[in-house]
């Protein structure tokens, strides 16, 4: 080892605060088509108690078009869909993008699953259409307060120790409606593994978030207000591999971030968000000993205006990153214009990039044929450089291009009585894809190096009647280097690597006399680690069911008994990073709506 | 009758299941006259591997295959001593004894942060970037057996009749001493040579050191490389030659038969350029090379390309007149061959 590996630190966030979804007893499939052009996650009644005490990260493990990575529970998460890597799938907080001008990503440990609905998942596309490098996909949060009396204390325990406690309530005074929500999580990932040779307790991967989410919203005259606060706290701590000895590295990650709204009657809307992320990163990994802080800012002014037929928004993101490896900020002007009626609905986005305009065109068309519904749509995109890639020290290069794609999306979907059948797929060719590439004096630079194709289709089928639901989704991802800026480049011809290549989630939900039951089967597809998808860098497929028990013992009191990956099968994102074996968790709700 | 006939069946039965007792010549073990080839393994998630390179073959991952379990993360050197031979693994910080022939797993010993390793007489000297201690290992069972302060992070080592010359190259930070170890009486002396020291050739009662030079990630401290030549007889340094711009740097030092050196002028994505005691630094590459490390072995130089650090490398292998005679695939960052 000359050189170490370039530290990228890397954080990351949508739900309507609706507890009444609590008290659903029957699998959401609700259908929602439309501008947010997101399909439906298969989220049952049960994965709403799970929904008040995880973290998105855990809980979007359900949904088989997205591909989490972490190293253990509770650790950072980054996550990417449709064949988009974690930089190009961006998130959304109230229509705010919220992903890190640092770093790109945002870690999804730190974001509550309760931001979390079923209409989060915009893939392919159509997430140009929302503030951004779409270029790949969205994931929406969302925090709501519809101004009903509602409490609820949630508290989850699992024999791994790891441990979630969250309060939420909401209701109204006067004019103004609250809502309120606070979450801790510590993981001590206190388990067993064994993984080929190797078997032991994990150690030294311990972690703990707290999430402190808070929303006001009022009437002023023709006017809707609304105040949002979102604070973070975090503390991660990291062993390495189980091939390594224990050499603990540290993260600690704060963020607070304020949002400000008015919108009125007659389609205007104003925003302004405030965000301020710090980290300090600590390794003591072997021979290395790196210190290292982030200082970020997002700064973003937003203005729309909505008739019946047209959308106009103006953007304005300022961005500042700091601390021990860069010194940068950006400006990020946007005008987006959205064509609502017609045939074909146009979503037009234009920034400035270094002087330079970029404009992206998305284009859809709502199909109906044979009693099948769907849309089509078209486009192109960009990812815009974020600050450490452009100015990390050392080795950043201010002279990178944003990435660029043009994509394709089709859905279909038909309902017949209980059934619905649903298929889509995404597909993109992107250019310019940044890539980290040594140079001759031992430093890594970013350049624009690679044209990449990825493409994503996802099939399922569900059926849901009063007593019971099922669902199965199955997603093939297939990905391609199609050309380097280095003709050797070994890459060529290959899969981009830890895109699975299929994923899959079977479902099933059962109303018994006093309780319910469901399972949860899940598979994920083989996965390459290294560039030339040579045989000792896969993660082989992995199969895993997870069982749980429901019931409500008393008026407003809701308990559910889960058992985890019942085969006990060996798991990991990455190599010689076990995930947990089986384990047993419990969660337990108090609710002042049953 | 029947008694006397089922004795007779079980001692023909006893005497058909003896083998024959021969006197052969003992096989070639089966990966003796394999070269081998260390490569690191992308950093932190993975694990390096060992390529055995026969002739007309090459077995990838030669030490999981053999062993059942991976090397460890980083393989970061390899000692071939009589039958045996010692990898270190610097993330994994572990020194693994193998049969040389076999390559089966005799022990393992933790070492934090591993660099180099070299033997005189029962004892295995280990430098680290951990602390300023060469660590002495019984090379019969791995037991630590001391610890020798040579008064910072260390690298190369080269041995001259029982003393042992250890470049001090500071790890991550820099440095520009050599630690000269008495193994018989535990006695350090150090001695000043170029920034970042990081490879040696012994001719004689000459020893010759390719310094690195610092590369000054954060600022404008960057230094040149330089070769330094060292009197082991009185323990004086002279510089040789030195590079003439603070982005010139070199690694990987070797000789052949004829006297000339080789090396990589830099770190990564480097040529191999050729050397004369005598010349100045130089500036011209011998063979083009985007190389991440650099061996010769009986006058044959082996080039290693890291390629993207994410993907199998390859090693070129040429020979002195610079000519390519062989082009082999490995694991990820191949860093050095061995024999």
């Amino acid at each position: 080892m000359k050189k170490y590996a370039l530290i990228l630190a890397v954080k990351m966030a949508w739900i309507p605060f609706v507890l009444s979804a609590q008290s659903a007893d029957t699998l959401w499939t609700a259908n929602v088509l439309g501008r947010n052009f997101s399909i439906p996650t298969a989220f049952s009644a049960s994965d709403s108690l799970a929904q008040t005490t995880q973290s998105a990260g855990e809980y979007l493990v359900r949904d088989p078009r997205i591909a989490i990575r972490q190293y253990v529970p509770g650790s950072v998460s980054t996550v990417s869909l449709g064949g988009a890597n974690s930089e190009q799938t961006r998130i959304l907080w109230g229509g705010i993008d919220i992903s890190s001008g640092a770093s790109g990503v945002l870690d999804l440990s730190l974001v509550p699953a309760a931001m979390i609905s079923q209409s989060s998942i915009v893939g392919g596309v159509n997430s140009s259409s929302f503030d951004v490098s779409g270029i790949g996909s969205s994931i929406l949060l969302e925090n709501a307060a519809d101004g009903k009396d509602q409490f609820y204390s949630a508290f989850s325990f699992s024999s791994i120790e790891n441990t979630g406690v969250s309060v939420a309530n909401g209701g109204s005074f006067g004019s103004t409606s609250y809502s309120s929500k606070i979450q801790v999580n510590r993981n001590l990932n206190n388990y067993s593994y064994q993984m080929g040779p190797y078997s032991g307790t994990m150690e030294g991967a311990s972690n703990s978030a707290l999430n402190f989410l808070q929303r006001f919203q009022g009437d002023l005259g023709t006017y809707t207000w609304t105040t949002d606060l979102w604070y973070t706290e975090s503390e991660k701590l990291s062993r390495g591999s189980i091939i390594t000895p224990v050499n603990i590295s540290y993260l600690d990650d704060k963020s607070l971030r304020i949002k400000l709204g008015l919108k009125s009657k007659s389609g205007s809307d104003f925003q302004l968000y405030s965000g301020n992320e710090s980290q300090s990163y600590t390794d003591t990994n072997a021979a290395l000993s790196v210190l290292d802080t982030n200082l970020y800012m997002q700064w973003t002014g937003y203005y729309g205006y909505t008739d019946s037929l047209n959308k106009l928004t103006v953007r304005a993101n300022y961005y500042t990153a700091g601390g021990s490896s860069r010194d940068a900020k950006m400006l990020v002007p946007k005008l987006g214009y959205e064509r609502l009626s017609g045939n074909w609905k146009v979503k037009l986005n234009t920034t400035v990039f270094r002087s330079t305009p970029l404009l992206s065109i998305t284009t859809t068309r709502n199909l109906q044929l044979l009693g099948t519904k769907g849309y089509l749509s078209l486009g192109n995109s960009f990812r815009l450089p974020t600050l450490n890639e452009m100015y990390w020290q050392p080795g950043g290069n201010p002279e990178l291009v944003p990435e660029r794609g043009i994509g394709a999306k089709w859905l279909v979907q038909k309902t017949k009585g209980a059934y619905q059948l649903m298929f889509t797929t995404d597909q993109f060719l992107i250019d310019h894809l940044i890539q980290w590439v040594p140079t001759v004096n031992g430093n890594w630079s970013p350049i624009n190096y690679k044209s990449v194709y990825t493409g994503s289709g996802t099939a399922r089928i569900s059926r849901v009647n009063k007593f019971s639901s099922l669902s199965w989704a199955y997603t093939l991802n297939t990905s391609r280097v199609l050309n380097s800026e280095n003709p050797g480049d070994p890459s060529i011809g290959k899969s981009l690597i830890y895109r699975p290549l299929s994923q899959s989630a079977f479902l099933y939900e059962q109303k018994l006399k006093a309780m319910v039951f469901q399972m949860r089967a899940y598979q994920i597809g083989l996965r390459h680690t290294l560039r030339d998808n040579s045989a000792s860098g896969i993660l082989p497929l992995e199969r895993w069911v997870d069982v749980s028990l429901s019931a409500s013992p008393w008026k407003g009191v809701r308990s559910m008994l889960t058992l985890h990956n019942v085969t006990n099968a060996s798991r990991a994102q990455f190599q010689y990073y076990p995930l947990p074996g089986r384990y047993i968790s419990i969660q337990l709700s108090i609710n002042s709506i049953p | 009758m029947k008694k006397n006939l089922l004795g007779i069946i079980i001692f023909a039965a006893l005497f058909a299941s003896c083998e024959k007792n021969t006197t052969t010549e003992p096989k070639t073990l089966p990966y003796s006259k394999a070269k081998l080839v260390l490569n690191e393994g992308p950093f932190g998630s993975g694990s390096g591997s060992l390529s055995a390179v026969f002739a007309d073959s090459t077995v990838h991952e030669a030490f999981a295959l053999e062993n059942g379990f991976p090397v460890g993360n980083i393989l970061q050197d390899g000692l071939t001593v009589d039958s045996l031979l010692y990898l270190a693994t610097n993330v994994s910080s572990q020194i693994h004894c193998l049969s040389r022939g076999t390559l089966k797993h005799k022990w393992s010993t933790s070492v934090a942060s591993p660099r180099s390793m070299a033997v005189v007489g029962q004892k295995l000297y280990v430098s680290n970037w951990t602390n300023p201690y060469l660590k002495v290992i019984d090379i019969n069972g791995g037991a630590l057996l001391d610890s020798i302060l040579v008064h910072g992070l260390s690298g190369a080592i080269a041995i001259k009749n029982n003393a042992l010359i250890v470049a001090l190259d500071g790890g991550f930070s820099n440095d520009h001493r050599l630690a000269i170890v008495d193994t018989d009486l535990g006695g350090v002396d150090t001695l000043s040579v170029g920034d970042k020291p990081n490879s040696f050739v012994i001719d004689g009662d000459e020893l010759y050191i390719l310094c690195e030079g610092y590369s000054d990630w954060s600022g404008t401290g960057s230094t040149a490389g330089s070769i330094w030549r060292v009197d082991l007889l009185d323990l004086t340094s002279s510089k040789l030659a030195e590079g003439s711009d603070a982005n010139e740097h070199g690694s990987g030092l070797s000789r052949d038969s004829d006297g000339t050196f080789y090396f990589l002028n830099g770190t990564y994505e480097s040529s191999v350029v050729k050397w004369n005691n005598g010349e100045a630094w130089p500036t011209n590459n011998y063979i083009n090379a985007t190389a991440y490390g650099l061996s010769m072995i009986e006058d044959t130089l082996y080039v290693h390309d890291a390629k993207d650090y994410a993907s199998n490398g390859t090693v070129m292998v040429y020979d002195n007149a610079g000519n390519l005679i062989d082009s082999l695939v490995t694991g990820v960052i191949p860093r050095k061959t061995i024999k």
